[in-house]
């Protein structure tokens, strides 16, 4: 019986340590793209006179700043998720339809993240920096939607998803009203803003998950 | 009749011996601790340490313990600062995996 009690206390210590082991890598995303994105904006912002100054042409610098977000981003993320063990034990109830979604949600989060970040693309040139916030609000909400069901309440995204959804209605505005270099420079930090403090709380609750206060 | 619940009586000690041989590695926290690595290979000092709720001092003794055994390895990693690193010997997991496995075994033979 003692051994029975050993195991069951190992169960909630194992499911503690993944769910630490996932709220930090999901903290540890959010900061890397809070850093990447209004580092991107940036330039895009500052491309005239960065190419100037680097006697490049302005579309090679936005090509090569998007292309290396988008790479270092991704790589980082794929890198960070897949590196996070799966520490659940198998069960026969897993092959039941409703956990289905509960072991690919991983991919179904990756390729809407991808599908809503092609939409941008398709967007006219003075808004399409504003579509990624639309688009980032949209994923950030998406996953806390879908993970609520099966990691729990991860409130940081559902808040930085808000944060950037209500943001894109001043921002939109601002390019309408044709404050361009302004609309960019705003968009850089409520990215900067809502994707860091919510990968710093992130970090902050991975922390009390292992410590055993959550 | 006789001769199959000697049988069944003899795989039963035989279970009941494994577990008493393996009694080191039955007491928490050391049966978690083996059982995280043998999830997740390696897990740091720290981490283990608030994991377990356990004092540094308690857990290096556990883990010396486990390691006199040959069941686990430490090693310094240099980072951004010092880290200790966990890990779990290819003779802990198997003596881990046999210990389970007879558990299994035992508790399935009770009805």
């Amino acid at each position: 019986m003692k051994n029975l009690g050993n195991i069951s206390d190992t169960f909630l210590i194992i499911d503690r340590y993944s769910d630490y082991m996932y709220r930090r890598a999901w903290g540890k995303v959010m900061i890397i793209w809070g850093i990447l994105l209004p580092l991107t904006i940036t330039i895009f912002t500052l491309n005239t006179q960065l190419s100037i100054l680097l006697d490049v042409e302005e579309i090679f610098l936005k090509f090569l700043a998007t292309g290396l977000c988008v790479l270092f981003g991704t790589s980082f993320t794929l890198y960070i998720f897949l590196s996070v063990p799966k520490l659940t034990l198998r069960t026969k109830e897993e092959d039941e339809p409703s956990s289905i979604i509960g072991h690919y949600h991983g991919i179904l989060l990756g390729l809407t993240w991808f599908i809503l970040f092609q939409i941008p693309n398709f967007i006219i040139a003075p808004f399409h920096i504003v579509s990624y916030v639309v688009v980032s609000s949209i994923a950030l909400i998406f996953s806390y939607l879908l993970l609520e069901k099966i990691h729990g309440r991860y409130k940081e995204l559902l808040i930085s998803g808000t944060v950037l959804l209500m943001s894109s209605i001043p921002l939109t505005l601002m390019v309408f009203l044709d404050l361009i270099v302004l609309a960019q420079i705003s968009t850089a930090i409520v990215f900067a803003y809502s994707f860091l403090s919510g990968g710093f709380y992130s970090m902050y609750m991975a922390g009390k998950i292992l410590d055993g206060n959550f | 009749m006789d001769q199959s619940r000697d049988t069944e009586e003899a795989t039963l000690v035989s279970y009941h011996i494994t577990l008493r041989e393996n009694e080191d590695i039955a007491k928490q926290p050391r049966f978690s601790i083996l059982f995280l690595l043998y999830l997740n290979r390696s897990v740091g000092f720290s981490e283990l340490q608030r994991l377990l709720k356990l004092t540094p001092g308690n857990l290096d003794y556990h883990l010396r313990k486990l390691k006199k055994l040959g069941y686990v390895s430490i090693r310094k990693v240099i980072s951004w600062r010092p880290l200790t690193i966990v890990e779990i010997t290819s003779e802990g997991t198997n003596v881990f995996k046999t210990y389970v496995t007879t558990l299994r075994k035992l508790l399935e033979n009770i009805e």
